[in-house]
């Protein structure tokens, strides 16, 4: 078999110059337009995911905070800075606020995450010693610095209700928040679009009441 | 080992540069692999942002049906026929929505009606509140509940 080049003169011949910039032009440029196709994708996905993500959480913590709020009686506090305290229920039948019908949501932890405190007495403890302990407080009391002081003994549990929160903002159109049948809540999500997510949700309360 | 004969022809197609119609076959498929991946990252994009619109639809439904439950008996009757555009839906206090609800629309249907109980052999007269959230071409969402009269 003759391979030679002298017989094959189109096998033998190179590129020139100007053919080999001319190809490797028009590499470089369908691998840029490639390339900035696929950056543009990949980015696309990357948001994408990140607002699925941060959209499902928000509806986590609106399911679980609805949980609260629906069978709860009113709104006793609201402080922006913290959170907010709850009524959840009048289990004495004294339309008074006792320490453990109270449900402090903390909104503004350090951590980003949003939780659910309430006063739980030790298990050892007699069931007197327990109902003797869940003092009734006055409905101007700072329902949330007493869920800290609580804290502070080691009677309270805590439950987290959603992670990754940049902030959350509480807002009704009463006056005295326990008049409220009614609250906004804004749920700004962590992700990292320059526009993270923001979710209003609206919260009622069918059983509203106010303590004495 | 068997040595096939060199075939002239066969050299020469060795040789020579892809055809017009090789270029363009080549250029089709590669075309049309471009065209499958992109046209299935953008279906998956449609079904994620379809995905979101359905949460936000079974929230905004929640939200409004939570607002018109604690209305008095007479003022929910008013709130028949209520009805809030696609891009504008707000809370019975007139608060707008974030941004992200910008795709939904809202109505609430307010109907008087009568509910027969069987096993207790009695007729229950009430409001029939139906919530329901669409965005420019279909429904999203739809919840209904039954608000007895209170008593007189």
């Amino acid at each position: 078999m003759n391979t030679s080049p002298q017989h094959n003169p189109a096998r033998r011949r190179a590129l020139t110059v100007l053919e080999l910039l001319l190809a490797t032009a028009i590499t470089v440029i369908a691998g840029m337009a490639l390339s900035a196709v696929l950056t543009t994708v990949a980015r696309n996905i990357t948001a994408d995911t990140d607002s699925r993500s941060a959209l499902t959480r928000a509806h986590a913590a609106y399911v679980r905070l609805r949980a609260y709020t629906e069978p709860a009686l009113c709104l006793l506090q609201n402080d922006n800075q913290r959170g907010f305290a709850l009524w959840l229920d009048d289990k004495k039948r004294s339309n008074t606020v006792n320490l453990r019908e109270i449900r402090a949501v903390w909104t503004n932890n350090p951590d980003g995450t949003i939780t659910v405190e309430r006063v739980a007495f030790p298990d050892a403890w007699p069931k007197e010693l327990q109902d003797d302990s869940d003092v009734a407080l006055s409905s101007g009391a700072d329902f949330l610095s007493e869920m800290l002081v609580q804290r502070k003994n080691g009677y309270t549990r805590s439950e987290t209700l959603c992670d990754e929160v940049a902030s959350a903002h509480l807002e009704h159109d009463t006056i005295n928040p326990r008049d409220a049948a009614v609250f906004r809540f804004t749920l700004t999500m962590n992700d990292r679009s320059d526009h993270p997510p923001s979710v209003l949700t609206v919260h009622s309360f069918p059983n509203h009441l106010t303590p004495n | 080992m068997t040595t096939i004969p060199s075939n002239p022809l066969r050299r020469s197609a060795a040789t020579s540069a892809f055809t017009l119609i090789e270029a363009l076959v080549a250029s089709t498929l590669l075309g049309m692999v471009v065209l499958a991946v992109i046209s299935a990252v953008t279906t998956s994009q449609q079904l994620s942002f379809e995905g979101q619109k359905q949460i936000l639809a079974a929230m905004a439904a929640d939200d409004l049906m939570a607002e018109l439950v604690v209305l008095d008996y007479e003022n929910l009757k008013i709130k028949d026929n209520l009805d809030q555009p696609v891009g504008s839906i707000q809370t019975l206090s007139g608060n707008a929505y974030t941004a992200t609800a910008w795709a939904l629309g809202r109505r609430a249907d307010v109907t008087e009606q009568l509910l027969y109980y069987p096993e207790l052999n009695i007729w229950v007269k009430g409001l029939r509140v139906v919530v329901e959230v669409r965005d420019a071409s279909r429904t999203l969402a739809t919840i209904e509940t039954f608000i007895p009269e209170p008593p007189a």
